[in-house]
């Protein structure tokens, strides 16, 4: 049950008694643990390592020189990259919540087909995204049957501007990355001890209320690591972008076309490490903000 | 959506609940919107495979035809493409259990020195995006010369892998009770014994979410894959994305058909077996 894990991850250590104290121990704890972060250091912590070192280059190769950096910054084209990605970052990470507490807040009573949208929701994580976004490129495309369903909505009567557009990307990517959010959600409101929404509606709290104070706070350490989930993928995104996006080029595509296209490695490198950081500066300050005042609120 | 869900008493949470008749057909419109959201994407692929003529503004293709699945199979070698990527997901899956299941362990239940920090690096290559250390992996991966060899795509794609392995069995290894092995022990068992008969069943839902999740991102891994992959290790992601680049979305479609199969196959192994959300929940790792 969704509970008890939730009960179990947030008090592990009362749960199993710590051994390997001893000299003996400590070398199997070595042991277990060695080649995890060899593994690491090679395969990740190198290739970062390199990917930086690249990037304090010339295009012609020479360095160390911060001439990659200053170029970026003082670049519309880049920066208006950046804020493009982080646009459709923030935004698949808004919409997918804004999806994901009201379908679980339906899917929490069971009714009938429940379970079809339970397996609905996994879908997008076990197919191809290359393959999803070749289908919603199909299915929204002017002459699409979803855009003729919904073109009576668009300002002049004609089909819907979706592919290759803003709104678009930010459709696209909310119907990849918001399983992250929805299954995280789900089990947290479902995880939820219905005696307390119970008794503040006895106490008298309107149907907002309770949902303002108790159901969404109580559940918002699930919405939250969810959604984390959401932006990192969005913030990361290139493969749906790069035979979606059309001339709209978030950064990994630019980074990918500078490297491979132009063989701009530094300069390609040099937005990557940028990417990097904003990635982890968005992050830290998500964390912040929406950490609540004591940090794990027990279910 | 919250007066749904919310004038409900704890009783009628379960079973089919007596909710109020526009409430109801309020929630029945969410989750209506939601299948055709999600499931018009694969319609259209369907449809594109198996239409010919679907252009212009038409509403539907002209005629039905097999002809891009001829195309796929003949032009695209789906076969061996399949083969390639089936066998880099396996060693993947097989790389990032033999590291990732004994470090969850020792996360888990060993008294080790700054635990935050190690788990932090291991999450690491998930909090940054993946063409950051992709650059650099190109060039490590032509030097080592792993590039165009499976154990080579393999290990690059183990590195996002890893840490779902890690997240899910520490949790997983968290949650058994001590007690049990304690019993094991006092009625004799022996260390091999209780890991066997012990550990590994109570272990074992965990152990397949970590190997489906680890199987799925090597399957879909694209950044990685591009700059680590040659012309004897075509994944099945590079292949599609070549065949989109090329235009031909009839035949992508083709592809996608064939693909979706395994997909959805898996699809629903995993919620019948494994309930994800569970497994997720259970996950705070981030």
């Amino acid at each position: 049950m969704a509970a008890e894990q939730i009960a179990v991850a947030s008090a592990p250590v009362a749960a199993a008694p710590r051994r390997g104290n001893g000299g003996e121990g400590r070398a199997l704890t070595v042991l277990m643990l060695g080649p995890a972060i060899a593994y690491i250091l090679a395969f990740f912590a190198y290739p970062l390592g390199v990917t930086f070192l690249t990037s304090l280059e010339t295009d012609a190769g020479v360095g160390p020189t911060l001439a990659q950096y200053q170029n970026i910054l003082t670049s519309e084209k880049y920066l208006g990259a950046l804020a493009l990605t982080t646009l459709l970052a923030v935004g698949t990470t808004i919409l997918s919540v804004l999806l994901a507490v009201p379908l679980a807040l339906t899917l929490r009573q069971k009714m009938r087909g429940h379970r079809l949208i339970r397996l609905l929701i996994l879908t997008p994580l076990m197919v191809l995204a290359l393959i999803s976004a070749l289908g919603l490129l199909i299915i929204w495309d002017k002459n699409g049957w979803l855009n003729r369903l919904f073109s009576h909505l668009a300002p002049g009567g004609g089909p819907l501007s979706i592919d290759y557009t803003v709104p678009g990307l930010l459709l696209f990517y909310t119907w990849l990355y918001a399983p992250y959010t929805i299954l995280t959600t789900l089990s947290a409101i479902e995880g939820l001890d219905t005696n307390v929404e119970e008794a503040a509606r006895v106490s008298g709290g309107s149907p907002w209320q309770v949902f303002g104070s108790v159901t969404f706070p109580l559940s918002w350490p699930g919405i939250r690591s969810g959604s984390i989930l959401t932006f990192l993928l969005a913030f990361g995104a290139f493969n749906v972008p790069i035979i979606a996006g059309g001339d709209l080029r978030p950064l990994a595509v630019v980074i990918y076309t500078e490297a491979s296209t132009f063989q701009h490695f530094a300069r390609g490198s040099a937005l990557a490490m940028l990417m990097a950081v904003v990635s982890l500066v968005v992050i830290t300050v998500y964390l912040r903000l929406s950490s609540p005042p004591r940090r794990r609120v027990r279910a | 959506m919250s007066q749904i869900a919310l004038p409900m008493t704890p009783a009628r949470t379960r079973g089919m609940p007596a909710v109020p008749h526009l409430g109801r057909i309020l929630a029945y419109t969410l989750l209506f919107a939601f299948l055709l959201y999600v499931v018009s994407p694969f319609i259209a692929i369907l449809t594109m495979a198996f239409g010919q003529g679907w252009f212009g503004g038409r509403l539907f293709p002209e005629s039905v035809t097999l002809r891009w699945f001829e195309w796929a199979l003949n032009v695209t070698h789906i076969p061996q493409v399949l083969g390639n990527s089936f066998l880099i997901a396996a060693l993947c899956v097989l790389i990032s259990l033999i590291i990732g299941v004994p470090t969850a362990w020792a996360i888990a239940r060993r008294r080790i020195p700054a635990k935050s920090l190690l788990l932090t690096l291991v999450l690491l290559p998930k909090t940054i995006p993946p063409i950051t250390f992709a650059l650099g992996a190109s060039r490590e991966f032509y030097a080592l010369g792993l590039v165009n060899t499976h154990i080579g795509v393999a290990l690059a794609h183990a590195v996002l892998a890893m840490p779902f392995v890690v997240l899910i069995m520490t949790a997983t290894f968290e949650s058994l009770d001590e007690r049990v092995f304690e019993a094991g022990r006092v009625c004799g068992g022996s260390w091999l014994r209780n890991t066997v008969h012990l550990a590994m069943p109570m272990a074992l839902p965990g152990l397949m979410a970590a190997t489906l999740f680890a199987l799925i991102t090597s399957l879909n891994e694209f950044t990685l894959t591009l700059v680590t992959y040659g012309p004897g290790t075509l994944t099945l992601t590079v292949q599609t994305y070549l065949a989109i680049g090329d235009g031909f979305q009839e035949v992508a479609s083709a592809i996608s058909v064939i693909l979706l199969l395994p997909s959805l196959a898996l699809l629903v192994l995993i919620q019948r077996q494994i309930r994800p959300e569970a497994i997720l929940g259970g996950v705070k790792g981030l």
